[in-house]
């Protein structure tokens, strides 16, 4: 995790700090470090945070709760006065579609302690305007639906879905002095760099450009939404900077359906070369899920499909020609 | 049929491009509303679940309307193309746009009534097509000139395309969703979409109905002029291209075979008439001539075909594709006609 932090000046001078909480710096988390950096000057500084071991965690959970509390340890140049703004932004998560119980178990446990952190924080520092932000997502508690719109009610078909709709009851049910803001996103594709999820169009690039095999869950004719990694980055980073802030849940989908097929046309003539692909419809992971217009954030823009893969192809290729 | 098919509803998605139909697209949007109560009230197992008007820059107040209908009902979408791409390309945008299993297109002057949607449904569920065009069973514009006009012209590109149901493309069709979204993708700039389609399918129907464009009976005014005409022409000929450049080349090969003949002939001539042929010289250079521009041409018709093998790859077509018809059989269960 990462922790970021700089001053708010009002009138020209800098009464308190704003400091953000960082869980995962997956494809999503490193956007919004990305936008974040874009928007303001921040110091940062990363600590660890163990997924697996309970007992580690506590240790874990202690220190990063000191070094929020204890601003003054951080390399801020100016003398403030206590933290203004504390957010919790959790984008964490190893578990997908594919996850079973115990591993979601694991990843709910890990949420658990951090929503704790929160919790936590929001008692020793009453001054502050708090929030936690939670990345959620649509094609978990959607799965099998099409025309969700805003009065859709999430039925997840699978561990994965399950949990993310406890971990959104949880937080729903956490203290009130929390601003609860909740982040829905559909299929999520983009570059910010390498790590353990690379999202579809970067994997199907990278294999393109390495003749590799494709393994799709899925068939061609199934229907996905998309959306481009550094526009939420960008939501999300405008969302952090806001105060003050409303308990709110956003829906990021671009409303656009989208077949396999499609993308991996769209994805071929980006990368100017042929994709092989092994399609594989079991699990039964080949329902559809699309999205309403109507239900998307006013302010949401996502980018179009073809911008959004010309763009991930681009900075992949870019990418590999740094990395030799 | 299996359980999870018999209570599996059909979603169907509807498209209608959008350019100066302000004064229609109430009366339409009420009519595909009746369509979806209907459905609902008879327990069709079709359920229209979007309607997308595609905004391809519309010269009224069109935009304005899409979008107050937009923001009253959450199954109505509007997208708003950035400039004028044409009613083909608006029609692809709304396509690809779309999430059902079948995608109904229409016109947005109630030149397509939405109640005759059933009627297209009905003959998929007759044979299983995977496209369906409504055909007008009478004369379309009410003015001789102007639908013999339409019919010579359809017929003029079908002899030249080579695409056997051209006379019947219209922009009224019921398109199973797969299909259309993959013909959609792979559409350039200047593809013609139902060309596009015949090469993901050739299970397409024909229903005839009555169907009038109004707007030229009351007006005399029609989205198509002449040079609009013209334009869907070339698009039709040049996205079933191959056809276009194959007589290129078969053309280059037949004068080939045809001067290796005649310079045989003037060969011969000279061997054993010697004496019908009076000016020195002339053998030689005429079969140099007739061998060297059959060669010429040959080597054109060759690089034709290459370049209709070009053409074609850039279009997109596939080399294969692959569609699940399942659900059809819930179509056929509904209009099987009931047993006494």
């Amino acid at each position: 995790m990462i922790i970021f932090q700089r001053p708010i000046t009002e009138c020209g001078r800098r009464t308190s700090l704003h400091v953000i909480a960082l869980f995962g710096m997956g494809l999503v988390g490193r956007a919004i470090a990305a936008s974040l950096l874009r928007l303001s000057e921040w110091a940062s500084q990363e600590l660890a945070f163990s997924w697996v071991d309970p007992s580690q965690r506590l240790v874990d959970k202690s220190i990063i709760e000191q070094f929020i509390i204890r601003p003054a340890d951080l390399p801020i140049d100016d003398k403030v006065h206590g933290i203004g703004q504390l957010d919790i932004v959790w984008v964490a998560g190893r578990a997908g579609f594919g996850s079973s119980q115990a591993d979601v178990e694991q990843e709910f446990d890990a949420f658990c302690d951090v929503l704790e952190i929160a919790e936590h924080l929001c008692q020793k520092i009453p001054m502050a305007s708090h929030a936690f932000h939670l990345f959620s997502s649509a094609g978990g508690l959607f799965e099998g639906q099409r025309q969700v719109h805003r009065d859709s009610m999430p039925e997840p078909k699978r561990p994965y879905g399950a949990l993310k709709l406890e971990q959104e009851r949880h937080l729903a049910a956490a203290t009130q002095h929390v601003s609860k803001l909740i982040y829905r996103p559909s299929s999520v594709y983009g570059y910010s760099g390498t790590g353990l999820r690379i999202g579809l169009v970067s994997a199907l690039v990278q294999n393109a450009i390495r003749h590799r095999v494709s393994q799709i869950f899925g068939e061609p004719h199934t229907i996905r939404d998309y959306v481009l990694a550094s526009d939420i980055g960008s939501f999300v980073g405008n969302r952090l900077m806001a105060r003050p802030r409303k308990s709110e849940t956003f829906l990021l989908a671009s409303g656009r359906p989208s077949t396999m097929f499609e993308m991996l046309r769209k994805t071929e003539q980006a990368v100017g070369r042929k994709l092989y692909c092994q399609f594989d419809s079991q699990p039964s992971n080949a329902s559809h899920i699309s999205f309403s217009k109507s239900a998307l954030p006013d302010d949401w823009s996502p980018s179009d499909l073809d911008t959004g893969i010309r763009q991930t192809a681009l900075q992949l290729r870019g990418a590999f020609v740094r990395n030799g | 049929m299996t359980s999870d098919l018999v209570d599996k509803q059909i979603t169907v998605s509807v498209v209608v491009p959008v350019y100066s139909g302000s004064k229609y697209l109430h009366a339409l949007f009420e009519e595909i509303q009746a369509l979806r109560d209907r459905w609902v009230n008879e327990k069709a197992p079709m359920s229209l679940v979007e309607v997308i008007f595609v905004d391809d820059a519309a010269v009224d107040t069109s935009p304005e309307i899409i979008d107050q209908l937009s923001q009253q009902h959450s199954w109505v979408t509007a997208i708003h193309l950035a400039r004028n791409f044409g009613q083909h390309p608006a029609t692809i945008a709304g396509i690809l746009h779309t999430s059902g299993d079948w995608i109904v297109t229409l016109d947005e002057d109630l030149q397509h009534p939405p109640a005759y949607i059933d009627e297209l449904f009905r003959e998929v569920a007759g044979s299983s097509y995977d496209v369906v065009y409504a055909k007008a069973e009478s004369k379309v514009h009410e003015n001789y000139t102007r639908d013999l006009g339409s019919s010579l012209y359809k017929r003029l590109i079908e002899k030249l395309s080579g695409i056997p149901n051209i006379r019947s493309f219209n922009s009224f069709r019921l398109i199973r969703g797969s299909v259309g979204r993959a013909a959609g993708s792979v559409c350039s700039h200047d593809t013609y979409f139902d060309v596009a389609l015949s090469w993901f399918t050739q299970r397409v129907g024909i229903v005839p109905m009555r169907l009038k464009d109004h707007r030229f009976i009351q007006e005399g005014k029609s989205g198509y002029k002449l040079s609009k005409l013209l334009s869907h022409a070339r698009r039709m000929l040049m996205s079933s291209g191959a056809k276009v450049s194959r007589i290129g080349g078969a053309s280059g090969l037949l004068i080939l075979g045809a001067s290796l003949v005649f310079g045989l002939i003037l060969l011969l001539r000279k061997i054993f008439f010697p004496e019908t042929i009076l000016v020195g010289g002339w053998t030689s250079l005429i079969l140099a001539v007739v061998f060297f521009g059959g060669i010429i041409t040959f080597l054109i018709g060759v690089a034709l075909e290459y370049l209709s093998f070009l053409v074609t790859n850039a279009h997109g077509r596939p080399i294969f594709f692959i569609v699940d018809r399942k659900m059809d059989e819930v179509l056929v269960k509904y209009y099987a006609p009931e047993e006494p």
